[in-house]
């Protein structure tokens, strides 16, 4: 069990964090920075919803202020808190999944539900390469995460390649998360890689449709010590966006296609998808933003 | 799903707008004043469209039909290149010499970006030929925060002087 439970805090930590400033996708980080001496807030609500039977809901919403400390340097402070219902949602028909924290001695078969804060989490974008200057683009991610709960380190390297007038924009996230959890006195530790590439292509004035891929992979300890599975995910995205704020929503499908790498998570599997408290059938996204303190628009030049 | 479903019908509903700067007319007077002005639609053909692409890389469709003759001598063209949001609409004045007389920004509805209408950005522009270098971030300075729009404006009026170039000279 100790693996499973490793598992519940691997995904209870990973926050498939908005990207930075404004791009075209749900879950994937572009480049588009925020412009130096300029703000924005974003609020997302992330549901992860269905498992092998019952009723399962589990909502991550994460409100954000970002500001662009230099034309290559973006920050942002993030207030994370969830929301999660269950009901005889488990494999064995027990109540449980990610975001649950219920104690096994309790009734096992009664609805659960809680909503508590997280944490706190502090991004920092650096960006090497401009996709609009350089052809390509490149940056490094680095949030830190702490609540009362534990504590959460996450890289990323940010990719990106535009074409056709910077219509199509092909991104690439290369994820590495390193989590502690603190529960009832015990230390947990967990780590994840995750791959997550995608395509979206503004197909009129505003409108943006794209695709996201993500590959998953699960590993106890903080340094990626023994794989524990590897799951994969796709679906569609759609992004709107205006002068004063933008929205994208996003819904990711669990593939039947898992990797279970041992006798626990092998436990959680039915029809390919992997369940129990590591993740759920589907995923949906929606994130609006509203950028401020750089509108020129009515300057006299 | 309502919760999901209801901020998708907020976005279908909400209208866009346009921030214009300057009607065809208005920026026909200020950027020729006195001038009266003769449609001049570009007769481009295949080879034409290719060629304004390989000198500017934009694949934005230009539309022929916006191309006026100057009663002073030169030609005022409206072009309209990819935004951050939505097309960014501008007007280039080329003289009877061919070169850049200014450049004006008619519509812009960006969040970021507005210093794209910065004179001192768009006199960059000014005395530049079809056959002067143009490039974005050497010859056309980057606006940070507005590096898309510079980039495809800078791309757009690389265009307009190619089909100038191939079409319009010597009419």
């Amino acid at each position: 069990m100790k693996s499973l439970f490793a598992g519940a805090l691997a995904l209870s930590m990973t926050a498939p964090a908005a990207r930075a400033g404004e791009g075209p996708f749900a879950f994937i980080y572009t480049l588009d920075l925020q412009p130096q001496g300029t703000w924005q807030f974003e609020q997302w609500e992330w549901l992860q919803t269905g498992q092998s039977q019952g009723n399962y809901y589990f909502l991550t919403n994460r409100s954000e202020l970002e500001y662009g400390f230099k034309p290559w340097f973006q920050v942002g402070l993030y207030v994370n808190t969830e929301y999660a219902y269950a009901f005889r949602n488990g494999v064995d028909g027990t109540t449980g999944g990610p975001g649950t924290n219920i104690d096994p001695s309790s009734d096992l078969s009664a609805p659960y539900s809680s909503f508590r804060f997280k944490s706190i989490s502090f991004e920092n974008i650096v960006r090497f390469m401009n996709p609009y200057t350089d052809g390509w683009g490149l940056g490094l991610y680095f949030e830190p995460a702490i609540g009362p709960y534990g504590y959460e380190l996450e890289w990323k390297l940010l990719l990106q390649k535009n074409f056709i007038d910077d219509r199509l924009v092909l991104a690439a996230n290369i994820v590495f998360e390193t989590e502690q959890e603190w529960r009832s006195g015990a230390t947990e530790f967990a780590s994840v890689l995750d791959l997550i590439v995608g395509a979206s292509y503004r197909f009129t004035d505003n409108w943006a449709a794209g695709v996201e891929f993500r590959n998953h992979r699960e590993f106890t300890g903080q340094l990626l010590n023994e794989p524990e599975h590897s799951a994969y995910f796709l679906g569609p995205t759609i992004h709107y966006s205006a002068e004063k704020w933008w929205a994208t929503l996003g819904w990711r499908h669990q593939l039947p296609i898992v990797a279970a790498f041992n006798d626990d998570q092998r436990s959680v599997v039915v029809n390919g998808q992997i369940f129990g408290n590591e993740h759920a059938s589907d995923e949906f996204m929606l994130r609006i933003g509203f950028p401020f303190g750089g509108d020129k628009r009515h300057e006299r030049y | 799903m309502p919760l999901l479903a209801a901020p998708a019908a907020v976005i279908i509903t909400v209208p866009a707008h346009a921030t214009i700067y300057f009607t065809t007319e208005q920026a026909q007077q200020k950027m020729f004043p006195g001038a009266s002005f003769s449609p001049a639609p570009a007769q481009l053909s295949d080879a034409d469209r290719r060629a304004m692409y390989d000198r500017s890389g934009v694949h934005e469709p230009f539309d022929p039909s916006r191309v006026w003759r100057a009663s002073t001598g030169g030609w005022f063209v409206i072009d309209e290149v990819v935004g951050k949001h939505e097309h960014i609409k501008y007007a280039v004045a080329i003289g009877a010499d061919g070169a850049v007389r200014s450049i004006e920004i008619m519509e812009y509805n960006e969040s970021y970006g507005y210093e794209v209408r910065d004179p001192s950005w768009r006199q960059q522009f000014v005395g530049k030929t079809a056959s002067s270098s143009l490039k974005f971030g050497s010859d056309i300075r980057n606006i940070s925060g507005a590096t898309l729009s510079s980039k495809h404006i800078t791309d757009g009026v690389r265009r307009v002087l190619a089909m100038y170039d191939l079409v319009l000279k010597g009419r």
